[in-house]
């Protein structure tokens, strides 16, 4: 037994120090951005490896505060993700429990026929909504995004939810019809305490998705007062390109609700993401 | 009784249309319409303004038997290289994890954490590493491996590689946990009995491990290779723009160029769009069917 044990352990550290070399090569990458984005331009002209703690500043994320409107690109983000958010978890929920538990004529036609947008890109169809967004005067409004997430985001949430409303045993539908549940009531005391998962996992690969997302707002917020976190960055990076510590404090702003939010939830996310890519 | 039932099954009939019915508008209006719309102003000539005439198959052919479409389709295809790294990084990563080591957890955190980043935020961050007076070329010229600062974006001879390192880099975690869920899928008792027949580490890896995992393999394919089609469009956004000229100008940027930034071509992006989404179909569809042979093979 223990002439067995030292081989394992010779094993572990092996695989132990090739993991954290490589490890390296994504850390590394974001402490350079961390650390320069607390410096300013001169100091990091003069040494850009060195971590230079006594250095560091707050300055640029205070210029990013009171002249780039930080907050205001933050809440026209938060506002467009909330939105299409709750729509699409509605909608989707109302529509997966129907495709998964109740049986009606053409409910095969209809799945495949959602199913099939998914598989459209967003290139086609953009073009389109474009010249209605404009004609209906939703360029620069939020709206026109929102809409379009939900488009996208209502076929692949009935996707991913209906595979897991199939799982809730049909018995415990039965009996809570029995108790005098009605059909829609069941959706609240049923189905989505029992599908909750599946939901909030829709919900995180949503946040995440449209908080990061470039091609839509890029075309349809273009004013300054409209535009995203992500857009507004794009527009920052290329109108200070002399100022790497500068565009980085932009960067780590645009980045930052998202990985709190994938840190604080990132068991439950990564275990979601398995089971979903098994099946 | 009978009539009682019907009657019952009718109304959850129609309860259920009911909850379908609001998705399948948003899905008619936002989706179905726009599409209908793309394929017939892509037989047209329109530019947003005054024109708009149809000009039948015109745009396809002059597509299909220019240059600029075969450039396109060749970068994009170009970028694909970036695929093999991709697989064989992700399955390295995953068998690592495997072993559960103190930290495993951390680790595969460290790894996913580009998947959760914006793209866009990653291309920055590339272009600011590889920049004319950014960190790589200072460390390069300072060792003494070069001997002044490259363009590295401004070369297509180095700005491809580069962007398929930042492919790599982005998407070797996601690779990692695919790979994870299929080794969780294989029953403990499949490898113990390799185990007890002799086979040693790397054989049970090769021989019993690689093939139960080609399934993984085919879906991560077909998901990988419709996102370069597809998705790629924040990454030369933030690092290329395309450029330099048309070399890493893929088929999804091109869409956005004809549309919204030079010239107003829209009736022909409309034309690059649909012949995009026939790739995107006929390739899934492709791969698909090799999977099946490769499974054939595999008994």
């Amino acid at each position: 037994m223990q002439a067995r044990r030292k081989p394992v352990t010779l094993r572990i550290i092996a695989v132990f120090t090739m993991l954290t070399l490589m490890s390296l090569t994504f850390l590394y990458p974001l402490c350079f951005l961390i650390v320069t984005s607390l410096k300013d331009k001169p100091h990091y002209v003069a040494d850009q490896f060195g971590p230079g703690i006594t250095h560091w500043s707050l300055t640029n994320y205070v210029t990013m505060l009171s002249q780039f409107k930080i907050v205001e690109k933050f809440s026209n983000t938060l506002y467009v993700v909330v939105f299409s958010l709750v729509i699409i978890t509605v909608f989707a929920v109302f529509a997966s429990y129907a495709f998964a538990k109740l049986s009606f004529r053409g409910s095969r036609f209809l799945f495949l026929f959602l199913l099939f947008f998914t598989f459209i890109p967003g290139q086609v169809t953009m073009i389109p909504m474009y010249v209605v967004f404009s004609g209906m005067g939703l360029i620069n409004n939020p709206w026109s995004v929102i809409l379009s997430y939900c488009s996208g985001g209502i076929p692949g949430g009935i996707l991913l939810m209906t595979a897991a409303f199939r799982a809730i045993p049909g018995e415990v539908i039965e009996s809570a019809r029995i108790d005098g549940v009605s059909t829609v009531s069941m959706v609240p005391r049923i189905i989505v305490p029992m599908g909750r998962v599946a939901i909030i996992i829709n919900l995180i690969m949503g946040f995440i998705g449209y908080w990061n997302d470039l091609f839509l707002p890029l075309l349809y917020l273009q004013n300054e007062k409209s535009k995203t976190i992500i857009v507004a960055l794009a527009a920052l990076v290329s109108r200070y390109s002399n100022d790497p510590t500068y565009q980085m404090a932009g960067m780590v702003l645009a980045i930052l609700p998202v990985m709190v939010l994938f840190l604080s939830l990132q068991r439950f996310i990564i275990k979601g993401l398995m089971v979903g890519a098994i099946k | 009784m009978k009539e009682h039932r019907s009657l019952q099954q009718r109304k959850t009939e129609q309860v259920a249309l009911l909850l379908v019915l609001p998705s399948l508008a948003f899905v008619l209006l936002i989706k179905a319409y726009p599409l209908a719309m793309a394929i017939l102003n892509s037989f047209t000539n329109w530019n947003g303004l005054s024109r708009h005439d149809f000009v039948g198959l015109r745009n396809y052919v002059t597509l299909l038997t220019g240059t600029e479409f075969w450039i396109l389709l060749r970068n994009t295809l170009v970028l694909l290289l970036y695929l093999p790294f991709q697989i064989a990084g992700g399955l390295i990563v995953a068998v690592l994890l495997y072993e559960e080591t103190p930290g495993w957890r951390f680790f595969r955190t460290v790894f996913y954490l580009p998947q959760v980043l914006s793209t866009v935020v990653i291309g920055f961050l590339f272009t600011i590493l590889f920049g004319f007076s950014g960190p790589v070329n200072r460390l390069l010229v300072q060792s003494g491996i070069l001997e002044k600062p490259v363009e590295w974006l401004a070369d297509a001879r180095t700005s491809i590689p580069i962007l398929i390192l930042c492919l790599v880099w982005i998407n070797i975690g996601w690779q990692s946990l695919i790979f994870s869920g299929g080794l969780s899928a294989i029953p403990p008792s499949v490898l113990e009995a390799a185990r007890i027949d002799g086979a040693g580490y790397w054989r049970t890896l090769l021989r019993v491990t690689l093939p139960m995992l080609m399934r993984t393999v085919e879906y991560s394919l077909i998901v990988s290779v419709i996102w370069v089609f597809t998705g790629i469009f924040p990454v030369i956004f933030s690092m290329t723009k395309g450029g330099p000229g048309r070399s890493t100008t893929t088929i999804d940027y091109m869409i956005y160029v004809k549309a919204f930034v030079s010239g107003n071509q829209l009736g022909m992006a409309c034309a690059l769009a649909m012949i995009l989404t026939v790739i995107v179909i006929f390739v899934t569809r492709l791969q698909m069917l090799a999977a099946d042979k490769l499974d054939d093979w595999g008994d």
